[in-house]
C-alpha cells in the first residue's frame, strides 16, 4: 500500500457561507477535493468517502478566517499544488489560507478569537465598560445541550477580552475556550451581554450583530495553531 | 417596499438559512450592464425541491449560454422566510443577485405539479406583482410558465401572459431573443410581444384565444383573436436528443436536496402506453441518446461537481434500448473513483447477476414494483403491460439476492375497476409473501432469508390527466374511494404486508385542476386570499379551505372531478397538439371498457401519432 502524507488546508468561511452548517460543510468539502483531482486517502467499507477530518465546529451565523481540515493524500502533490487546485474549486466566500504539513495536534487547540460586533442604540463608552465588568466576572449562563440545561459559570472559559465603542457600535474582542470539553460557544456571550443590558435583537433594523472567528491557538493562549 | 436590511441579519432568524443565502459554487453570476434580458426561474416550491429537478438545472444553463441574457433561480420561501421578508418589507428576490423579481424582463415558473398552483400565485404575490395578468402594465415583466401541467393551464391561464408547450431547451431561448429583439428595435409593448410570441412554434399566449361555453358549462368553442396565430399550438420537442444542449456543470448546493447527485436523462418519452399515464403520452416520440454521449456528459459532470453519485432517470430504464453498453461504459470508471451508479426503475431481470449487483440502487435497494392493478383484467384494461409472472419472478430475483424488502405500488379507482380487482391487490401481496416462504424452505439451511419478508402496499387514487385515454373518465366520489379504502383495508390481513394509501382529498382537488378550464383561475384568486400555500405538503394542504375557495368562485369541484366527460365535447386543452392525437386516445379509452391491451412502441406501432413531430433514434422510425 501507498505511504499516505496528512496534510493540513486553512481556509475561510465568510459572508453568505455563514449559513452553511457544518454538516453541509463536509459534504461540500469532500466534493471539493474531488474535483480538484487530489489524491485523497478514502474511508473503508461500504461506502467509501474521502476522509477528512475537521478541527473544529463553527455554528451557523459565525464567519471565520481561520478554520482548518485535515486529509491524507496517497500520491506525490505539492502542498502548492493542492492549495492552488482546490482553491479554483471555491465558491468566492471561501478562500485558501494554505496547505502545509500539520505541525499541532487538533487535540492541542485551546482556545479561539473572536470579534463580536453588537450594533444597538444603546452603544456607548459606558456600555462597553459595562461588558468589560460583567465579562470580568464569574457569569452563570444557561447551557443548552442535547442531555438538557445546565448552569455554568463561563468566566473561566473567556482567557481574555477587550471591549471598545468604535463607529457607533460595540466590539468585543474575546479569546474564548475551545477546549473539547469547555467549548464556549460565541453565541452565549451576546446573550450573556443582552439578557444583562436589555439588548433586544428582534428590533433588527438597528439591534443586530456579527461574529467573526480570527484566530486559533494552543492551550498556551499564544502560540497559533499551524 | 426597498430592501433595506441587509440578508446577513433576516437569515438568522430562519430555519434553514441555506435555502436563502446562495452564494453556491456553480452559480452564474453576470454584470448586470452587459445584460439584455435578465431571467427570473421560479420553482413554486422548496429550494430542496426545486434544486433537483433535471429540467431545470438545463434551462438554467441553456438561457445562461446566451451573453445577453441572465437567468438566476428563485424558489418559493418557507412560512418563517415569508414573515420575516413580510416584517422587513422584502419582496421576493434572485437567488444569485438579491434583486427584487418584479424588476426582471422575463419570470417563467415551471410548473411540474397541480398541487403548486398556489405557490405561483404566493410568489408573484411576494414579488409584489399583480396576480392576474391583465392587471399588469407594460413595464412589468413577462410572466411565463412551461413543464408538464402547461398542457392543461387553462386554470392559471388568468395569471399567466403566455405558456411554453413542451419541450423548452431551445423555445425560450427563441422566446428571450424575441423579447430582446422587440426591446432593441423600440417595437416592444406587452400586447406586440405577446401577439408575435404566439407565432413562434409551441407558445401559447392564452388571452389571445376566446372561450365560450354552453348553458351546461361545457365549451362551446375556443377562438384565436387573429387570424396569423395557430387554432393549435403544437408542442415543441428537441429532435436529436444527442446533439440537444446539456450542462456540463451544475449549481452545487451546499444544503441537502432530494436528489444531490448527477442525473442523466437516458431517453425522453416512454413506449409503454399505460392509460392513466400522462407522461407516457406528452413526452412522445421516444428519444434515445447514445451510450456515447451519455458516458462523456457524465464523465464531465464528475469531474466538475465532485458528486459520488449517478443516477439514471428515465421513465422505465429497462426499455433502453442501449442499457447495457451504456451501463459497462459508465462502470468502467466509476468503481474506481468511487462513484456509486444506481438506475431506480430497473427490472430485476435486465442482466447478468455480476452487472446487476454493481449496481448500487440494485444492491442497496429494495424491489420496488408497479403492477398498478390487483387482476390481469384490470392491468390489460389500463395497459399496465406486467403480469402476476412478472412481479413473481422480479421477487424470486430479489429474495434470492438477500433482499426481504418489496414494496407494491397500485392505483384505486380506476375506469372499469371492481371490488374483485381490489381484492386483487391484497391476494397479489400475500402471493409475494408465500412466495418468500415458498423460497425460504427451498432453501433451507443455507444460512439465506434470515430477515422475515417485508411486502409494503402504496395505494393511491386515480386521477383523470389530459391527454391520457382516461381523460374524459370520472373520478370516484370521496364516498366511495374511502369506502374502497376500507374494505382494501379489511383484506390487508397477512401480518406481513403494510397497508398505505394516499389522501383521496388531494387526489380530489388535483383532479379539479388537471381538467379544469379557466373559470378555476376565480377559485384560485380566492386561495391567495385565504393565505394558502405549498398544497403539495400535507401539513399545508386544508380541504376544507379548497371547497370555500371553489364555493366563492361558484365552480362546482364534481363538474371537473367526478363527471365522465362526453368523447365529442370540447376539451378546456383542445387548443393544445401534444403530437398524439385525440383518435388514437379515444380509440385506446374504447379498447380499455373492452379489456383489450396495446402492444408498445418496441413491438409495433399504434399509430398514436406522436411520430409527425419528427425527431431522431425514435421507435417510430425503427418501426416504418
Ligand atoms: S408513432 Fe408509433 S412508434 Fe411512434 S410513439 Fe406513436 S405509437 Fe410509438
Amino acid at each position: 500500500m501507498v505511504q499516505a502524507t496528512a496534510v493540513r488546508l486553512g481556509f475561510t468561511k465568510t459572508g453568505k457561507l455563514q449559513f452553511i452548517s457544518h454538516l453541509d460543510l463536509a459534504r461540500t468539502m469532500s466534493r471539493v477535493v474531488v474535483r480538484a483531482g487530489i489524491p485523497i486517502w478514502y474511508t473503508e467499507g461500504f461506502n467509501p468517502r474521502p476522509k477528512l477530518v475537521f478541527s473544529l465546529p463553527l455554528s451557523i451565523g459565525t464567519e471565520s478566517v481561520c478554520e482548518f481540515v485535515d486529509f491524507k493524500i496517497v500520491e506525490d502533490m505539492t502542498c502548492e499544488e493542492i492549495a492552488k487546485r482546490i482553491g479554483a474549486e471555491f465558491a468566492p466566500e471561501m478562500q485558501v489560507n494554505g496547505v502545509w504539513y500539520p505541525e499541532h495536534k487538533i487535540a492541542e487547540i485551546g482556545w479561539a478569537q473572536y470579534e463580536i460586533k453588537i450594533n444597538t442604540s444603546k452603544a456607548s463608552k459606558e456600555l462597553a465598560s459595562g461588558i468589560t465588568e460583567l465579562l470580568s466576572n464569574p457569569l452563570i449562563i444557561t447551557k443548552k445541550s442535547k442531555s438538557g440545561e445546565k448552569e455554568v459559570d463561563i468566566n473561566p472559559l473567556i482567557k481574555s477580552q477587550e471591549v471598545n465603542f468604535i463607529d457607533g457600535a460595540i466590539v468585543i474582542n474575546a479569546t474564548l475556550s475551545c477546549d473539547s470539553a469547555d467549548y464556549l460557544n460565541p453565541e452565549y456571550v451576546v446573550k450573556a451581554v443582552a439578557d444583562k443590558f436589555g439588548i433586544d435583537f428582534e428590533k433588527v433594523d438597528s439591534e443586530y450583530y456579527s461574529i467573526l472567528r480570527y484566530g486559533v491557538k494552543l492551550a498556551d493562549g499564544v502560540t497559533d495553531f499551524r | 417596499m426597498k430592501k433595506n436590511i441587509p440578508f446577513e441579519r433576516i437569515l438568522k432568524r430562519v430555519e434553514k438559512p441555506g435555502r436563502y443565502s446562495g452564494g453556491e459554487f456553480g452559480q452564474i453570476i453576470k454584470d448586470k450592464n452587459d445584460i439584455k434580458a435578465r431571467v427570473a426561474f421560479c420553482f413554486p416550491d422548496t429550494y430542496e425541491i426545486g434544486m433537483s429537478n433535471l429540467g431545470v438545472r438545463i434551462l438554467y444553463s441553456v438561457l445562461n449560454e446566451h451573453k445577453d441574457i441572465w437567468c438566476e433561480r428563485v424558489y418559493a420561501p418557507w412560512s418563517d422566510m415569508e414573515e420575516q421578508m413580510k416584517l422587513h418589507g422584502i419582496p421576493l428576490y434572485a437567488t444569485e443577485s438579491g434583486d427584487p423579481v418584479r424588476d426582471f424582463d422575463i419570470v417563467a415558473f415551471t410548473l411540474q405539479y397541480e398541487m403548486s398552483y398556489t405557490n405561483v400565485l404566493y410568489m408573484l404575490e411576494l414579488a409584489g406583482l399583480e396576480l392576474l395578468a391583465s392587471e399588469r402594465k407594460d413595464d412589468d415583466p413577462i410572466v411565463i410558465g412551461g413543464g408538464p401541467c402547461a398542457y392543461n393551464a387553462e386554470p392559471v391561464a388568468d395569471f399567466f401572459d403566455v405558456f411554453s408547450i413542451g419541450e423548452g431547451e431551445e423555445a425560450l431561448v427563441e422566446f428571450t431573443e424575441l423579447y430582446i429583439k422587440m426591446k432593441q428595435d423600440g417595437t416592444y409593448t406587452k400586447s406586440a410581444f405577446l401577439h408575435e410570441a404566439a407565432k413562434l412554434e409551441g407558445f401559447y399566449v392564452p388571452s389571445l384565444y376566446n372561450v365560450e361555453y354552453n348553458e351546461d358549462n361545457t365549451i362551446r368553442s375556443i377562438t384565436p383573436l387573429y387570424d396569423d396565430i395557430p387554432a393549435k399550438i403544437t408542442k415543441r420537442i428537441i429532435r436529436d436528443m444527442d446533439k440537444s444542449y446539456f450542462p456540463d456543470k451544475f449549481v452545487m448546493p451546499y444544503i441537502e436536496t432530494v436528489h444531490d447527485r448527477i442525473t442523466l436523462e437516458v431517453y425522453r418519452g416512454c413506449i409503454r402506453g399505460c392509460r392513466f399515464c400522462q407522461a407516457g403520452m406528452i413526452y412522445r416520440p421516444i428519444r434515445e441518446k447514445s451510450p456515447e454521449v451519455l458516458n462523456d456528459q457524465a464523465k464531465k459532470l464528475y469531474d466538475s461537481t465532485g458528486y459520488d453519485e449517478i443516477s439514471l432517470i428515465s421513465l422505465s430504464i429497462s426499455d433502453y434500448s442501449d442499457l447495457h453498453p451504456l451501463c459497462e461504459q459508465l462502470l468502467s470508471w466509476t468503481d474506481d473513483n468511487m462513484v456509486s451508479l444506481s438506475l431506480p426503475s430497473l427490472r430485476a431481470d435486465s442482466f447478468s447477476k455480476e452487472l446487476m449487483e454493481k449496481i448500487s440502487s440494485v444492491r442497496t435497494g429494495g424491489l420496488t414494483f408497479a403492477p398498478e392493478a390487483g387482476t390481469q383484467r384490470l392491468r390489460d384494461a389500463i395497459n399496465k403491460n406486467v403480469t402476476e409472472e412478472d412481479l413473481m419472478h422480479a421477487c424470486t430475483v430479489a429474495f434470492e439476492g438477500g433482499k426481504s424488502q418489496v414494496k407494491l405500488y397500485f392505483m384505486l379507482g380506476q375506469p372499469t375497476e371492481t371490488y374483485e380487482d381490489l381484492a386483487g391487490i391484497a391476494e397479489l401481496a400475500d402471493k409475494v409473501v408465500d412466495k418468500f416462504f415458498e423460497l425460504k424452505r427451498e432453501h433451507k439451511g443455507d444460512g439465506s432469508f434470515k430477515r422475515p419478508p417485508s411486502v409494503s402496499v402504496s395505494v393511491s387514487t386515480f386521477i383523470p390527466k389530459p391527454f391520457t385515454a382516461f381523460q374524459w373518465e370520472a373520478q370516484d366520489e370521496l364516498d366511495i374511494v374511502y369506502d374502497k379504502q376500507r374494505f382494501l383495508e379489511s383484506k390487508m390481513t397477512n401480518k406481513f404486508v403494510k397497508f398505505h394509501h394516499h389522501d383521496a382529498k388531494v387526489s380530489r382537488v388535483e383532479a379539479v385542476l388537471a381538467r379544469g378550464d379557466r373559470r378555476l383561475s376565480k377559485a384560485l384568486l380566492e386561495t391567495r386570499r385565504l393565505g394558502m400555500c405549498f398544497d403539495s405538503w400535507d401539513e399545508f394542504f386544508d380541504y376544507d379551505k379548497w371547497m370555500e375557495c371553489f364555493e366563492r368562485a361558484g365552480v362546482d369541484p364534481a363538474f371537473y372531478a367526478n363527471r365522465r366527460i362526453g368523447d365529442d365535447e370540447i376539451l378546456p386543452w383542445d387548443m393544445i397538439d401534444c403530437g398524439v392525437t385525440k383518435e388514437f386516445l379515444l380509440s385506446e379509452n374504447k379498447k380499455a371498457h373492452e379489456n383489450i391491451t396495446t402492444p408498445n412502441c418496441s413491438q409495433k406501432c399504434s399509430a398514436c401519432g406522436a411520430n409527425k413531430l419528427g425527431g431522431e433514434k425514435t421507435w417510430c422510425k425503427r418501426q416504418l
